[in-house]
């Protein structure tokens, strides 16, 4: 893994694609994996942003949080014919027994029909996702996805 | 090396016996090559698909064995290539079994040309087959419906778009169920699910998704083969898509009423993405009834890009519709209520195919009555440069693996891996300078998908026959490729 402070990466899965972000806190990370998620989606150089849209997801346990945000992303990117850049901002807390995370991504509209180079993204699956605080103090989420 | 357990009982069949929480054995049809992939795997990367065949013979109901077909490959929950069946009072329905692409599978249609026609345009072929069929990511499909025109689609099926001009009644008789299930309940389907499909019926998608124009090259069972009406050289086209984005949020949906249905009816549920209720709760009903409308929806999909591929063939080459019929079309993610021998015992099972084809034996209820004499065509998706095959269930494959067979060659390297090793542009130049005349979306698609990444089909379908569960019909070579 990166030595920086936050970062992301994809990793392998015979099948599929496994997607790791890391950072000083638990948003960062779940932040970071979904920047990993934008660019496995968009393939090639990032579109220039040109709208938002929010979102807020509410889990049990953060490894079902980041399987959910991601989920969110894939449906609301699909839906508005969009895609997601980066995260404008974002918060995380405490819900009743679980958490709660609000969400301002970046998108771009979806150009062209089906020319992008980026990979169709199907679901974020709930195998082995995990939010975790690594020895160091940092952050590491981590999941795969259908591809 | 590995952490699961497993014995040859012979040359093609490995065992893992029933330790601890397994219900059941679980067995893998594999040689020592595919199986020292399997070990390998293990130790390079987290993720085991011995360990998830092992896994799924923890389920609650679950019958006989968790089986895995020979192109097994890790997936989530179930292998790929995976089989399981459940009691329907005892069993439950897990998500993994059944995956995101719901209904992903194969039609094949045998096309009344000589191969040398094919050949000599198969440039312009292609070009106008990539310039009708919608590919890739993000595509928006040929067949214009509304919103609320989706529910017919649900519960229709293939039908749907027949009866709006895309292919002929015939269609319909060579298709699995004749292209619509019962118990699908549109009313099961999230809002969501429907709002992201109704533009898409009628793509092709990306991934693994292809439309291929290929040609019979060589038969193994000359009476199959003739009972199928293929003779060498016989040009047909495959078609492989699924239920696209209606399925992929269904699984969304349910993965998490699954999960909390695990907690609620306190399943044992060996790791997380085998999150299942039990058949018979609301829980299980309603997602039994969301994928019955996904496979719907997949039959409607394949229909489509179908009825698009005939329009194409016969403005082209001025062809009649009697010129193209439909050989079979059969999905390999899928559930099923099925009659099976358990035990000397006939019972009413559902079974789960998770990248394995239903393959009914020559007599099986279910099979085409043209094709009652040989069993269903068992369609083989193979790899870009490679092949493609047609197999047959046996009887000794109906009572071992409840009647499935391969899907296609399994993944060997990682989609990383494959992205590491392989540039699109090279495949796409070597497969050209092989003869085949290749079209793509992206270079990246072509790098994932690259032949090196797949396990070698031959060997694959070979395995299925030394066990005796499928035989060998016919092997297809590609000459046009489509891709998203």
């Amino acid at each position: 893994m990166h030595e920086s402070r936050r970062g992301h990466e994809t990793f392998e899965h015979t099948a599929d694609m496994g997607l790791r972000g890391w950072g000083p806190d638990e948003k960062t990370a779940i932040c970071e994996a979904a920047m990993a998620l934008f660019e496995l989606m968009r393939g090639d150089e990032a579109p220039k942003p040109e709208m938002t849209f929010d979102l807020g997801v509410e889990a049990n346990s953060l490894g079902e949080l980041l399987v959910e945000f991601l989920n969110e992303i894939i449906s609301i990117a699909d839906l508005n014919e969009t895609e997601p850049v980066d995260i404008e901002g974002a918060s995380l807390g405490p819900r009743g027994t679980g958490f709660r995370m609000i969400v301002k991504v970046r998108a771009a509209a979806r150009t062209g029909d089906g020319e992008r180079n980026g990979s169709e993204v199907k679901a974020a699956a709930g195998y082995g996702a995990y939010v975790r605080r690594r020895p160091d103090g940092t952050w590491v989420a981590s999941c795969v996805v259908d591809v | 090396m590995g952490r699961v357990k497993t014995r040859k009982i012979n040359e093609f069949l490995w065992e893992i016996p029933a330790e601890g929480d397994m219900r059941v054995p679980g067995r893998i049809y594999a040689d020592d090559f595919t199986m020292k992939i399997l070990r390998e795997e293990t130790q390079s990367v987290q993720w085991d698909a011995l360990m998830q065949v092992r896994n799924v013979a923890c389920l609650p109901g679950i019958q006989t064995a968790s089986l895995a077909m020979a192109d097994i490959h890790p997936g989530y929950g179930f292998p790929i290539g995976g089989v399981g069946a459940f009691d329907m009072d005892e069993g439950v329905v897990s998500l993994a079994g059944v995956g995101f692409d719901i209904n992903c599978g194969v039609r094949t249609m045998v096309i009344d040309l000589p191969l040398e026609d094919i050949v000599k345009k198969k440039e312009s072929l292609a070009d106008e087959l990539f310039r009708a069929v919608p590919a890739g990511v993000g595509s928006t499909g040929s067949l214009k419906l509304s919103l609320s025109e989706i529910d017919r689609v649900l519960t229709e099926g293939a039908r749907f778009p027949l009866e709006r001009g895309f292919g002929v009644k015939g269609d319909l008789e060579y298709i699995e169920e004749n292209g619509v299930v019962a118990g699908a309940d549109p009313s099961c389907v999230s809002g969501t699910a429907k709002q992201r499909q109704f533009k898409q019926i009628g793509t092709l998608g990306s991934g693994n998704h292809y439309l291929e124009v290929q040609y019979v090259e060589e038969i193994f069972d000359r009476n199959a083969a003739e009972i199928f009406g293929l003779r060498d050289g016989t040009v047909v086209a495959s078609i492989h898509t699924g239920s696209r984005a209606l399925g992929h949020q269904i699984g969304t949906d349910y993965q998490k009423i699954l999960a909390a249905a695990s907690g609620r009816y306190a399943l044992k549920i060996p790791e997380a993405e085998l999150v299942a209720a039990p058949i018979r709760s609301d829980e299980g009903k309603r997602y039994i009834a969301a994928v019955m409308a996904g496979i719907n929806c997949g039959f409607a999909n394949r229909q489509a890009v179908s009825g698009t591929v005939r329009k194409v063939f016969e403005k082209f080459f001025s062809l009649g519709e009697e010129s193209i019929r439909n050989l079979y079309e059969v999905g390999h993610n899928n559930l099923k209520f099925e009659t099976h021998d358990v035990s000397g015992t006939n019972k009413r099972l559902l079974v789960h195919r998770k990248g394995a084809t239903r393959a009914f034996a020559a007599g099986s209820t279910g099979v085409p009555s043209r094709y009652a004499g040989a069993g269903n065509p068992v369609l083989v998706g193979g790899t870009m440069g490679t092949a493609s095959w047609i197999l047959v269930g046996t009887e000794k494959g109906m009572k071992e693996t409840f009647g499935s067979s391969v899907h296609g060659a399994g993944r060997l390297k990682s989609r990383k891996g494959a992205l590491k090793e392989y540039r699109g542009s090279d495949i796409i130049n070597d497969l050209s300078a092989g003869g085949m005349a290749i079209r793509v979306q992206g270079a990246r698609s072509a790098a994932e998908e690259a032949p090196g990444a797949y396990k070698n089909v031959d060997r694959v379908v070979a395995i299925m026959e030394g066990a005796g569960v499928s035989r060998r019909v016919a092997r297809l070579r590609p000459i046009i490729c489509i891709k998203g």
